[in-house]
């Protein structure tokens, strides 16, 4: 399965869900994601902006033994997710429905992060 | 005449998403032609086309907004999808933001229903204004008006389900000593990061929650400009959220 394929599936697993991204913090830069064409990149690049700033923000602070760190943030418009593996700067990027449960969406894209890490 | 090659394989369609979305938008008719007047169900309708057009404009161009059966104007100087400059409407541009922009914007077009664009020049000299408005923070200002500059209630709704608490404006803070300096630790890390990159608007409110460990997480409160940062329990997070909800439900 292709990073593509990954995140088509990722997407279309969560109902309400407009991005599913795969990113790199350290290069602040979206590397592939899944969308529909309403989505301009612009707004890509803000996503990648906030993951930095969330996970810069928790850097040190979390427990050190914790195999992944996430992060939820919630507008007034929508839902934003951001999981990354301890220590690792690539990501992945949820925006959902604010509606949207965590409970459900962080563990997805924990797999999804684990598959992506498995096939790299 | 060329044949047609029927032997010839095309791709997934997963593996040429960015293509098919760029021959997609290509093979768009041009609906929004120059020089035609465009009419529209309201004035917000009509907002919403000048502030769409900002997003299609990539080159440096000065497009003219004229309204039908009025004087009313407007000079919009566009480059990289940013509005640079706008004239036929007052504005002190060092300390606009994008709502103040859209506003004055809304004001011009009031009562308008029928807008006519025009590329007035093709000229890539821009002016040497102090900020520009990027087409997506424009378009946040009329997806989501500014609210009552009032802060919520939510600050000390989080301040009460949390083990320690830190207003970043003020200082003022409570709870244990290890707390505290994480609270701290995350202001001058979040005070860096903010230094350093542009595309963060820090008066975007929002409420975030960071994992730390499986008792706890932090929360992040960002409204108007006041931000608070908080540790809370686990067990607080569902409320947390439903409060959030119901804010924005609110306002």
């Amino acid at each position: 399965m292709t990073v593509a394929d990954c995140l088509e599936a990722l997407r279309s697993d969560i109902p309400g869900c407009q991005v599913a991204a795969f990113g790199d913090v350290a290069a602040r830069l979206i590397l592939k994601a899944s969308h529909d064409a309403t989505v301009p990149r612009e707004k890509l690049d803000g996503l990648c902006a906030e993951a930095a700033r969330c996970f810069a923000m928790t850097e040190g602070t979390g427990d050190p033994k914790a195999d992944t760190q996430n992060s939820i943030v919630m507008t007034a418009q929508d839902m934003r997710v951001y999981v990354r593996a301890q220590g690792r700067a690539d990501f992945i990027c949820l925006l959902c429905a604010l509606d949207s449960d965590p409970e459900e969406v962080v563990p997805k894209g924990v797999a999804a992060l684990s598959q992506l890490a498995g096939d790299a | 005449m060329i044949a047609p090659r029927k032997d010839m394989p095309t791709a997934p369609d997963t593996e040429v998403t960015d293509a098919r979305v760029a021959l997609q938008r290509l093979a768009t008719p041009e609906v929004q032609a120059y020089g035609a007047w465009r009419s529209f169900g309201s004035a917000a309708e009509a907002v919403r086309a000048v502030i769409g057009e900002i997003g299609e404009v990539v080159l440096a161009r000065r497009i003219a907004v004229s309204v039908r059966n009025s004087d009313a104007a407007l000079l919009l100087t566009i480059s990289n999808r940013h509005l640079v400059a706008l004239e036929g409407i007052s504005l002190n541009a060092s300390d606009t933001d994008a709502h103040d922009v859209v506003a004055a914007i809304g004001r011009a077009l009031d009562c308008a229903k029928s807008l006519r664009f025009d590329i007035a020049t093709r000229t890539s000299e821009m002016p040497s204004t102090a900020r520009s408005w990027s087409w997506q923070a424009l378009l946040e200002a009329l997806e989501a008006p500014r609210k009552n500059a009032v802060a919520p209630g939510i600050f000390a709704d989080v301040k009460a389900l949390s083990v320690a608490w830190l207003e970043v404006e003020t200082g003022e803070k409570t709870g244990p000593e290890a707390a505290l300096r994480a609270l701290h630790h995350m202001a001058k890390a979040r005070g860096d990061f903010v230094g350093q990159v542009d595309q963060f608007r820090q008066d975007r409110s929002h409420l975030a929650l960071f994992s730390m460990t499986e008792q706890m997480f932090a929360v992040e409160v960002s409204w108007q400009g006041n931000l608070l940062l908080a540790i809370c329990e686990a067990s607080t997070r569902e409320d947390l959220l439903a409060m959030w909800r119901g804010l924005v439900a609110e306002t």
